[in-house]
Order: structure tokens, then sequence, then C-alpha cells
């Protein structure tokens, strides 16, 4: 059995003293990790519980109900940090980021401890695939935290159209991970594929359009 | 879930997908913001759709029924009704339409309907009749607004109508899962079903005139304002 609580705090402990030395940007990137990773450990917490109370086994609580979960959490620090602090925009994607890192961390650690660690090959595969995904979800959700609509109602309805994205693509992706074989490595490419036609969109954004006229 | 609905589901699934790719290439190419919204409505149908198809296959009766496909679905409609608002702000005046007060008592009307003959959940239905109500309003809104204007060029009425036959569609579709269960073709809930993923295309064209119409009115009105300077 995984105590949770105790790796929490053995992977905080450095990063909160880090948070006392540091100074600037450099303690906000630590808070944020932090945060990601405190909200891993209360996603689990209310994971458990609201599997518990709906009396639903570990898969169906892994594809129903930890994606939401996750992704609301992820979001939490991030829309504190934005009505407490009121950063300027362009903080705000690298700070998304940050808190997904932190979470995908800490959820890696726990799966580690829990799991067989002697297939470099699943384990890397695995590393890079659920973090890249968490990512991505983050990512999504920050589109529509970036002013993207001037409306307050219109920013709130985007918003929550775009946590649904994450939410939907995280189910797809539990579902996916859950099998083992050729559906769960499809998986673990899913994320990392949406990241590099992401990237390859945005870095040749100006050739695309000339090429698409 | 029958392998109809899997084969019907796959078919939606290329549907969207190229629906996806057209939108990413426009939006890529005309950087508004309509393309995007038309993007991100795509795409969250498709992901959804997509997780139907790999519960479906992967799971089977291993999970329970997926309420996140039900999600994906209904918040979808937000992505068009931010659409069509947002192309309404842009072309008409804030002029009230009585006519709209029908549109509640015909979409809770309907929801009362699905969880008495269907014994749907309560609270689902009820997001979906309010989802529905403000697509609706939006939709019937823009419609009366272009009605009688056919002299001038309003290219925004063929969104609108695309719109209009989507939620005709969409209801379509609910009514007759009420009233025919069998697992063959000549059940008319899956054809009903296909024309509702084919209807997803004709947002394509429809906001493909706006846009197009903009960006002319656009070049239109920098070179006046260059032959002003110029003169």
């Amino acid at each position: 059995m995984n105590y949770i609580e105790n790796i929490y705090i053995c992977l905080a402990a450095p990063l909160l003293v880090a948070v006392l030395c540091l100074e600037s940007y450099r303690r906000r990137i630590i808070i944020f990790m932090l945060s990601g990773m405190t909200m891993c450990l209360l996603s689990s917490y209310i994971n458990t519980f609201l599997a518990a109370v709906y009396g639903l086994n570990a898969l169906t609580a892994s594809v129903e109900i930890s994606p939401t979960v996750e992704e609301v959490m992820k979001l939490l620090p991030v829309i504190f940090y934005l009505l407490v602090f009121e950063p300027p925009k362009n903080r705000m994607a690298g700070n998304t980021i940050t808190v997904a890192i932190g979470f995908a961390t800490f959820e890696n650690v726990c799966y580690l401890l829990g799991n067989d660690t002697s297939n470099i090959q699943h384990l890397l595969i695995r590393g890079f695939g659920t973090g890249t995904m968490h990512v991505v979800t983050g990512m999504v959700v920050m589109l529509g935290m970036k002013a993207v609509w001037e409306k307050l109602w219109l920013r709130l309805a985007g918003t929550l159209g775009l946590l649904t994205i994450a939410i939907v693509y995280h189910a797809s992706f539990n579902i996916l991970v859950s099998r083992t074989g050729v559906p769960a490595y499809i998986g673990y490419m899913f994320p990392i594929v949406t990241v590099i036609a992401v990237l390859i969109v945005k870095k040749y954004r100006k050739k695309l359009k000339k090429y698409f006229e | 879930m029958n392998s109809l609905d899997i084969f019907n589901n796959s078919i939606s699934l290329f549907i969207i997908a190229i629906c996806m790719i057209i939108d990413i290439i426009r939006a890529v190419k005309f950087r508004t913001r309509e393309w995007m919204l038309l993007f991100l409505y795509h795409t969250l149908i498709f992901l959804s759709a997509l997780y139907y198809e790999l519960y479906a296959l992967l799971l089977g009766d291993e999970a329970h029924s997926g309420h996140i496909y039900e999600l994906g679905c209904y918040v979808s409609y937000l992505f068009l009704i931010i659409l069509l608002q947002y192309i309404r702000e842009k072309e008409m005046d804030s002029k009230r339409y009585r006519s709209l007060i029908l549109i509640p008592i015909f979409t809770f009307a309907m929801a009362v309907g699905f969880i008495m003959y269907s014994e749907g959940d309560v609270l689902s239905n009820v997001i979906c009749a309010l989802l529905m109500w403000m697509l609706l309003r939006e939709t019937v809104k823009g419609g009366l607004y272009n009605k009688g204007k056919y002299g001038k060029t309003y290219t925004s009425k063929w969104l609108y109508r695309a719109s209009f036959i989507f939620c005709y569609l969409e209801y379509q579709t609910w009514v007759l899962s009420c009233f025919f269960f069998d697992d063959s073709w000549t059940n008319p809930f899956y054809w009903s079903d296909i024309m509702l993923s084919i209807s997803y295309i004709l947002f394509i064209p429809a906001v493909d005139r706006i846009v197009k119409d903009r960006v002319a009115k656009a070049d239109g009105s920098s070179m006046i304002q260059s032959l002003k300077s110029g003169g």
C-alpha cells in the first residue's frame, strides 16, 4: 500500500525550502509546480471519495470521474492566480504548463511506486505520454483563459467548453491506456502526436498559410 | 452498444474529422475567430464521438455508461452558441422578438417528453433543454432578422439555416430514439443519425461565406482608405 501523503511530503519539502530561498519568477515557477503536485494529491482523494459514493470500480472511475476531477483541480491554482494577482497575459501559459508538470510528476511517482519499474521502454513511453497529456490539456484550457473572448459570459462559456475538450481528451487517453498492448501504446502516442501537430502549425503558420492560398 | 451503433459512430467520426481538417486549414489561412470557434465545436464533437467509440470497442460492459460523452455533446452547443452570438453582434441591432418566448416552452416540453418516454436522466435533460433553448434562440433570432431582407446581401443567413437544420435533426434523432429500438437498418433512428452527422458539414460553407464576405469588405474599405490618402 502506498501512502501518497508521505510521498508528497518527501517531494514537497525541498520545493518548499526552494520557495523560501528563491525570488521573483523562479519562486513563482516552484510555487506552481508545488500547487500542481498538491492538486494531484487532492484529486486522488476526491476520486476515491466519489468512486466510493457512486460505487464504481477502478476502471469506471478512471475513465469517468478522474478526467473531470483532475482537469478541474488542475485549473484551480491558475484561476486563483488570475483572480487574485491579475497577471499579464504572457505569464498565463507558462504557469499553466508548470502546474501540469507538477501534477504529472507526482502522478508518475505514485505510478512508479505502485507498479513494476523494470521495463524502461514502457516507463519511457508512459512518462512522456502522461506528461504530455497533462501539458496538452492545460494548454487547451489556457486558450480560453487568455482573454480569447471580450465579454465575461463569453469567456466563461468558452473556458467551460475548452475545459470539456480537455476532460474528453483526458478520458479518451485514460480508456486507451487502461488496456494493454497496442491500444495502450496508441494512447501514449496520442498526446505526443497532438503536441507535434500543434508545434508544426505554430512554427510553420506563415508557410502553411501561403501553401493553402 | 451494438455493431450498428459503432458503425454509425464511425461514419460520424470520419465526417467530423474531415470537417476538423477543413476548419484548421481555414483557421490558419484566415486567422479569424469564426473558423477557430467552428474548429473547437467540431473538435469537441469529434472527441466525444471518439470517446464513445473507444468506450464501446475497448471497455464494452466492463464499465458503466459514459456520462462524459453526453457532457461533450452538450457543451459543444456552447461553441455554436458563441459562434452565432459573435456573428450576430457584428451584424445585428438589439431588436426584441416576441416569438422567441415559444422556444423555451418547446425545449422544456420536449425535455419532459424525453424524461417520460425514454426514462432519461432529469438533470441531463434539463441541461440539454437549457442549451437547446440558447442555441435555438440565437438561430431563430438571426433567421427572423434576415427574413425579408433578400434584396441585400446577408451572408450570415446560411449559418442560421445550417444551425436550424442541425437543431431539427438533433430533435428528430432524439424523438426517434424514444420509439424505435430494433438493431437493423430499417430503424429510422440510424438514418436520422447519419443525416445529423452530415449536417455538421453545412456549417463550413456557411462560415466560409461570412468570412470571405468580411475579408472582401475589409479589403474594399482599406482600398478606399488608401485612395483617399493618395488623393
